[in-house]
């Protein structure tokens, strides 16, 4: 106890003495210093005024040559008995009287000065002027002793330093009785803090016995105490919850200390081994292991205590009913700041139950994978850049691919000749954006094989409804496109052949007619007249099947040339007047432009929006048609209906081939569904866009928009003016 | 000793500080007197022209006797005149109280009047005498080497003891022409009374 009290209070004396003795010294120093030099000073003042005096008295002397007058002014000098010598001297330095009579010759000033002091050997040396009125006349000088200064000063010294010594001793004697006042409450604050360390007794205070600064200590002290109380409640709050969640996982769980000596288990782990901690503890736990894996499991265990390494291992532990169950055991070092293992934690869970799900599910990916290989189409897995991840068998085959050929790095477009490979990639783009995409395309294998591919990309989901990969699925149609040939081509020879007799037809009844009107057999010539109207349908038709064949075969061809739009318009909306007695055709021609196109196939457009405008509103009684111009310099034309309108769904396939609208009080509407396919062939071969606006039951407007340029419109007019 | 009292001659007429040079001339002189009986009298009285200067500085002259403020210090010489240009070159270019010094020449005691020290040349006691007895102004200082001339009712007299100037005051003659001796030239002279004043 003592060794460790006496350090602070040793330190105070310490303190006390080392500043009291440096103090005294620097105010010894420093008044002896100007003691010294104040005697110095007096001492030259006192010795200057009397050499004045002297000088003052001796001038009469000096200037009327009396030399025994100047011998009784010095001689006056007897009273200080510190003067060694006087000498006057004449302003020539000649001496002219002295003091004391008998002095000895070493006594003079080895150099005459004129005014001024100095020390040497003892002795203050003052020399002073004697002046007559302006003049000097001649000089004193006066030699004063300093030995009994010094003599004096020796004392001074010694009785400094007695003082010295005297106030060191009450210093010292001070501060030990100081030193415990401020020792005493540190000492007592230290002993309450050992009696904590030692005893763990948190709820002990100290006592605080000021309000100074240790008074301050002891409060911080006391509410350091009190927090560490708060602070133990809720760790062993927290190891109480610790403990219940432990207890009550489904898992079975432990610790152990860094050599892997187990120290605790959950109540799980008894409970499932019907075991106590007597027989677990440290490495009990090998008695309910698998005799056969025991060896394995050791190796690993000490392998992951000396490397640190994460223990994740599968084995089996025998249960209290005997029976052995696979437990995944997962155990995880528990590390200090500095990285240190500290603890190990471990869990066994039950995987007897996983296992079993693990096999269904094992057998559900077999059989997926089955039907994938089993299927007839070619199978695609992509990445989201549209690089082959895997393909099915089929695929494989169909693509000419060896089965040892690496899919690393191909991507799917690479596989399709220039033309289709913009197709692939729009496919790709749509895919990764949520839609479904689909294009048809010729392709040949590596085998140098032709055949027709309808591919369709879709994507594939993954958590979070975000599209993680792509998935194309390739269905060889060649059969398909050749059936569709042979089709194209009996259309085109029959559309041929039928074009022939029908004209004939047609040139035979109109004869007719007019022979039954001349012989005014007006019932028969009406018959014919209805004859003529249906050769006209069968006309159209078989342009229209003509039309298409060429599209289809790409034959289809323009001749271009500059009009005016509105004109053209205004023509074809006269002829089509004609053939509906209900309806009104409003112009709101807006804007008139030139444009340089096939006159004819506009005009057929033109007349096919018409046509269908009339024949989709039977009860309305009018249509509109308008002209405008947008923003790219197009000349958008336009025909609203007030008719049936179109659902979603037609809206998206009313310009495809044979497509016609269906549904219930449809069926009166007659045609075959060529019309928008030809408008919308003429229309993007003229860099156009055709499009509907349309709504169920409130009519539709078909629109399409046609290119023109100012230079094109100028043209025309100076081909008018001319 | 000739030769050095040469070379000191010719300093006096160089060596700025006249009076200083003067001063160890005569103290030389005095010493080598003994010797050169055709020098000694000139070299007694360059003591005595220095001690006459010397006076101006010893003796207090009241501001009244003053004409002006810069109206000189006269030292008269009446009648015949043994220092010669020595005394010239001494009070030349001196001062008492911001007064330039002068010597003047007389030749009649009735034109003394504005002097401030008067030295009388003649040496007949009976004449001086009666010359004293006509000095009507007050503050003039009379210096005379003639024997007795303090008992005569002068006020300042040079006399030769063992081969040096001492000087007597007539100390009680001085007060009554209002003139003030400092104590410094009374403590080296000899005081003489004069009893039939």
């Amino acid at each position: 106890m003592k060794r460790t009290v006496r350090p602070i209070q040793y330190q105070i004396s310490r303190s006390i003495l080392v500043t009291s003795t440096i103090v005294l010294l620097l105010t010894g120093l420093a008044y002896h210093t100007f003691e010294f030099l104040t005697f110095r000073e007096n001492t030259v003042e006192k010795i200057t005024i009397l050499g004045e005096v002297i000088a003052n008295n001796s001038t009469a002397a000096i200037a009327f040559d009396s030399q025994e007058e100047a011998n009784d002014i010095l001689e006056a000098l007897r009273a200080e008995k510190h003067i060694a010598a006087a000498i006057l001297y004449d302003v020539n330095g000649n001496l002219f009287a002295q003091y004391p009579k008998d002095i000895d010759n070493r006594t003079y000033p080895a150099k005459l000065e004129i005014k001024g002091y100095y020390f040497a050997n003892s002795f203050l040396h003052v020399f002073q002027p004697v002046i007559m009125g302006s003049r000097r006349v001649g000089t004193l000088y006066l030699r004063y002793g300093l030995k009994e200064f010094n003599k004096q000063f020796l004392l001074f010294g010694f009785t400094t330093l007695t003082v010295f010594g005297l106030s060191l001793l009450l210093a010292y004697f001070l501060s030990s009785k100081l030193r415990k006042r401020i020792s005493r409450p540190i000492i007592s604050l230290t002993n309450v803090a050992r009696n904590i360390s030692i005893n763990k007794d948190y709820s002990v205070r100290a006592i605080k016995e000021s309000d100074n600064e240790i008074g301050i200590l002891t409060d911080a002290f006391n509410l350091m105490l009190t927090q560490i109380e708060q602070q133990n409640l809720i760790i062993q709050e927290s190891e109480k919850n610790f403990r219940t969640l432990a207890d009550n996982i489904q898992s079975l769980c432990w610790m152990a200390d860094a050599d892997g000596w187990i120290y605790w288990y959950n109540s799980r782990w008894y409970k499932y081994t019907n075991t106590t901690i007597r027989e677990m503890e440290g490495w009990g736990w090998q008695a309910v292991q698998d005799p056969e894996m025991l060896p394995l499991v050791m190796k690993n265990w000490k392998d992951s205590i000396s490397n640190g390494k994460p223990f994740n291992m599968v084995f089996p532990l025998r249960g209290g009913d005997g029976k052995y169950r696979p437990f995944l055991t997962q155990v995880m070092p528990v590390r200090d700041k500095n990285g240190k293992i500290l603890k190990w934690f471990g869990t066994n869970t039950d995987i007897s139950e996983l296992t079993e799900v693990e096999d269904a599910l094992r057998k559900s990916e077999e059989f997926s994978r089955t039907l994938l290989d089993s299927s007839p189409d070619c199978v695609i897995a992509l990445d989201l850049q549209g690089h082959l991840l895997s393909i099915n068998p089929q695929g494989k085959n169909m693509l000419g691919l060896n089965k040892t050929t690496h899919l690393n790095g191909l991507h799917w477009a690479d596989f399709w000749p220039n033309e289709y490979r913009e197709k692939v990639i729009d496919a790709i783009e749509h895919a990764k954006g949520n839609q479904i995409s689909h294009f048809q395309g010729q392709f040949q294998t590596r085998e140098g094989k032709l055949s027709w591919l309808d591919v369709l990309i879709a994507p594939v989901y993954g958590s979070g409804a975000t599209v993680e990969r792509l998935v194309s699925v390739s269905r060889d149609i060649t059969r398909l496109k050749e059936l569709e040939q042979q089709k194209d081509d009996f259309l085109s020879i029959a559309s041929h052949e039928l074009k022939t007799p029908v004209t004939s037809l047609k040139a035979y009844t109109q004869f007719l007619q007019d022979k039954f009107e001349k012989s005014k057999d007006m019932q028969s010539a009406a018959m014919l007249k209805k004859m003529d109207n249906q050769l006209n349908k069968l006309t159209n038709l078989i342009i229209d099947f003509l039309d298409v064949t060429r599209i289809e075969q790409g034959r289809l061809r323009f001749r271009k040339e500059h009009f005016r739009f509105n004109e053209l318009i205004r023509d074809i909306a006269e002829d089509t007047e004609r053939i509906s007695d209900r309806h009104k055709i409003i112009q709101e021609l807006s804007e008139d432009h030139t444009i340089y196109a096939d006159r004819e196939r506009i005009g057929q457009v033109i007349a096919n929006f018409l046509h269908n405008a009339i024949k989709y509103s039977p009860k309305a009684d009018k249509v509109v048609i308008r002209t405008s111009v947008n923003g790219n310099n197009e000349l958008v034309f336009s025909v609203q209906d007030f008719g049936i309108g179109l659902s979603e769904e037609n809206k998206k396939k009313i310009f495809e081939r044979f497509y016609r609208v269906t549904g219930t009080g449809l069926e009166t509407f007659p045609g075959i569904g060529l019309g928008l396919y030809i408008s919308a062939e003429i229309i993007q071969r003229h860099n156009g866009k055709i499009w509907v606006e349309s709504k169920k039951g409130a009519g539709s407007v078909f629109k399409f928009s046609l290119p023109f340029s100012v230079e094109s419109d100028l043209a025309a007019k100076q081909v008018e003016h001319e | 000793m000739e030769i050095v009292g040469r070379i000191f001659c010719w300093t006096i007429l160089q060596v700025k500080n006249k009076l200083i040079a003067v001063s160890c001339i005569s103290l030389i002189f005095l010493m080598a007197g003994k010797h050169s009986s055709a020098q000694e009298s000139i070299t007694e009285y360059h003591v005595k022209a220095v001690f006459l200067y010397n006076f101006s500085q010893f003796v207090i002259w009241p501001d009244s006797c003053y004409t002006s403020k810069n109206s000189p210090f006269v030292i008269g010489i009446l009648g015949n005149d043994p220092f010669g240009y020595y005394i010239d070159n001494i009070v030349n270019g001196e001062f008492v109280y911001g007064h330039p010094i002068i010597v003047q020449r007389l030749r009649r005691i009735d034109e003394a009047n504005n002097c401030h020290i008067l030295y009388f040349g003649d040496k007949n006691s009976d004449r001086l005498q009666k010359l004293i007895a006509r000095i009507d102004a007050k503050y003039i200082l009379s210096v005379s080497d003639v024997d007795e001339f303090t008992k005569m009712g002068g006020m300042v007299e040079f006399a030769t003891v063992e081969n040096k100037i001492k000087i007597k005051i007539n100390h009680e003659a001085v007060k009554k022409a209002g003139l003030e001796v400092s104590p410094k030239l009374l403590s080296l002279a000899e005081i003489v009374r004069f009893e039939n004043q």
